[in-house]
Formats: structure tokens, C-alpha cells, sequence
């Protein structure tokens, strides 16, 4: 084991303190288990993410505001950083992109999915390793 | 929905490069223990081509097996075409770094009635 040092706000420590120990209880320990579950999902999520995707996230930042104004209930599709199409279904969004892409965003704005799932019982990982690219 | 031992659903799956299978239907085990609408392997996954509809990351939900374990979904957006029942549900499927499942959720039911027979081993879209 190894000490990790670093600041963060102190909202966002007063909360992440106060889940560490509703999930690991009130014992020595408790923030260490959760730090470490948050640096392991951290990394999962940014260990294989490619150029191109995050591209088409960062562009799916900055354009948000102006794609739930003007696109609200309709799917939109964002490729090489910018809108390459919109409509009402998937299927007119699923158009082959144009040159040669790699990833691309499809949503439908203004859905509201859920943001956590129970995955039953049958569920468990089994390998390790990049997610499919 | 016969000659498998479990509840399942055959469904076509509609994605970015186009339906699978192409000209008949996969048959997809239901689970009621999962909450979403389609937990696809990483292996389909990949197959499918799905990181080319892939919802924005903010998007994406965390997964909680029955073990606490958290898992992050990748989430695409995807059709399922239930042939026998001449639905198509626009949805999304997720997967997970090592999954190898393939899962109808709860979610998915949602949009379908359906009757489980033990004694016969039979699901029945009604």
C-alpha cells in the first residue's frame, strides 16, 4: 500500500467521506477502500477511451446547451467533433458515417436513462483488458 | 419460445452497420435481475460495431452485481426488432469490461407481455 496525496474541494471531501463510510462503515480504513474503488472505476473509464471518442465527447460538452435547444426529442449524431445527423428515429441516424470513423456518438436528447442498474445475479466479470475498440 | 432451458426472446438486433442476424432471430435470455434493456458480451459488443453509436459518456450508468461490485456500462443506442411479436424497440444495450453475457432486462420487458411456462419450458410473447 501506498499513500496518494492530492487536494480537492472540501464539498466535495465532506461528501466522499461521508459515502466511504455509509458503504464501509464508521472503522479505520473506510476511506482508503472507497479511494481505491474510485481510482479503479476512474481508470476503467479512461484506460481505453480512443482520441476520436473523446473528441466527440468534448464536442458533445460545448454543444449541449445549443443540441437541447434545438434538437429536444430527436436523435442526433455526433462523428469527428461536430453534428453529422439528426431525426426523429435511430434508424435515420444509423447512416454509414462518411470517411473513415471510428467511433461516433448517437443519443436521443433529452432522454432520461437511468444512471444505475442492478445487474442480477448471473452477472461477473470474467476477463480483464481493454473494452472492444 | 422453445428448446432452450431458460426464459429467452428472440430479437434481431438493429445497429450501426446494419441487423443481426441478418435473416433470423437470436434467442436472448431474459433476467429479471437486470435492470436495463440489453446487456450485451463485449465480444457482440465489438462485433456489432457499437462504439459507433455510442451514447455520451455522461450517459453511461453504473452497474451493481449482486456482490457490490461496480462496474462502468458503456452505453450504445440500438434497436431490438422482436420478430414473432412485430415490435421494434428503440433502446440501448451496455456492456462491461469481461462480460460475456448477453441479457434481456427489465427494461425491455416494459414493452412486451409475455407468459412463462415451466412445465412446458416455453416463454410465450402474448
Amino acid at each position: 500500500m501506498v499513500v496518494v496525496k492530492g487536494s480537492v474541494s472540501e464539498v466535495l471531501e465532506e461528501s466522499f467521506r461521508r459515502k466511504a463510510m455509509e458503504k464501509y462503515g464508521y472503522s479505520k480504513g473506510s476511506i482508503s477502500k472507497a479511494l481505491e474503488k474510485a481510482i479503479e472505476l476512474w481508470l476503467e473509464m479512461e484506460a481505453d477511451e480512443t482520441a476520436e471518442e473523446r473528441a466527440n465527447n468534448e464536442a458533445y460538452a460545448k454543444l449541449r446547451e445549443e443540441i437541447l435547444r434545438s434538437y429536444a426529442g430527436k436523435y442526433v449524431a455526433i462523428a469527428k467533433g461536430k453534428i453529422v445527423a439528426s431525426g426523429d428515429s435511430l434508424n435515420e441516424v444509423f447512416v454509414a458515417p462518411e470517411g473513415k470513423v471510428s467511433h461516433r456518438l448517437v443519443f436521443k436528447v433529452g432522454e432520461r436513462l437511468p444512471r444505475r442498474e442492478r445487474l442480477g445475479w448471473r452477472v461477473s466479470r470474467e476477463g480483464t483488458g481493454p473494452t472492444s475498440k | 419460445m422453445r428448446g432452450i432451458d431458460v426464459p429467452a426472446v428472440g430479437v434481431s438486433i438493429v445497429g450501426p452497420t446494419g441487423s443481426f442476424p441478418k435473416d433470423d432471430e437470436l434467442l436472448i435470455r431474459v433476467d429479471t435481475g437486470y435492470d436495463g434493456f440489453f446487456l450485451i458480451s463485449e465480444d457482440l459488443y465489438k462485433k456489432l460495431r457499437f462504439r459507433l453509436s455510442e451514447m455520451p459518456r455522461e450517459l453511461w450508468a453504473a452497474g451493481k452485481t449482486v456482490t457490490g461490485e461496480l462496474f462502468v456500462l458503456r452505453r450504445a443506442s440500438l434497436i431490438l426488432r422482436v420478430p414473432k411479436a412485430k415490435l421494434s424497440l428503440e433502446g440501448f444495450g451496455e456492456t462491461f469490461k469481461g462480460n460475456e453475457d448477453d441479457l434481456l432486462g427489465l427494461k425491455f420487458l416494459e414493452a412486451l407481455t409475455i407468459t412463462l411456462d415451466g412445465p412446458k419450458r416455453m416463454t410465450r410473447l402474448l
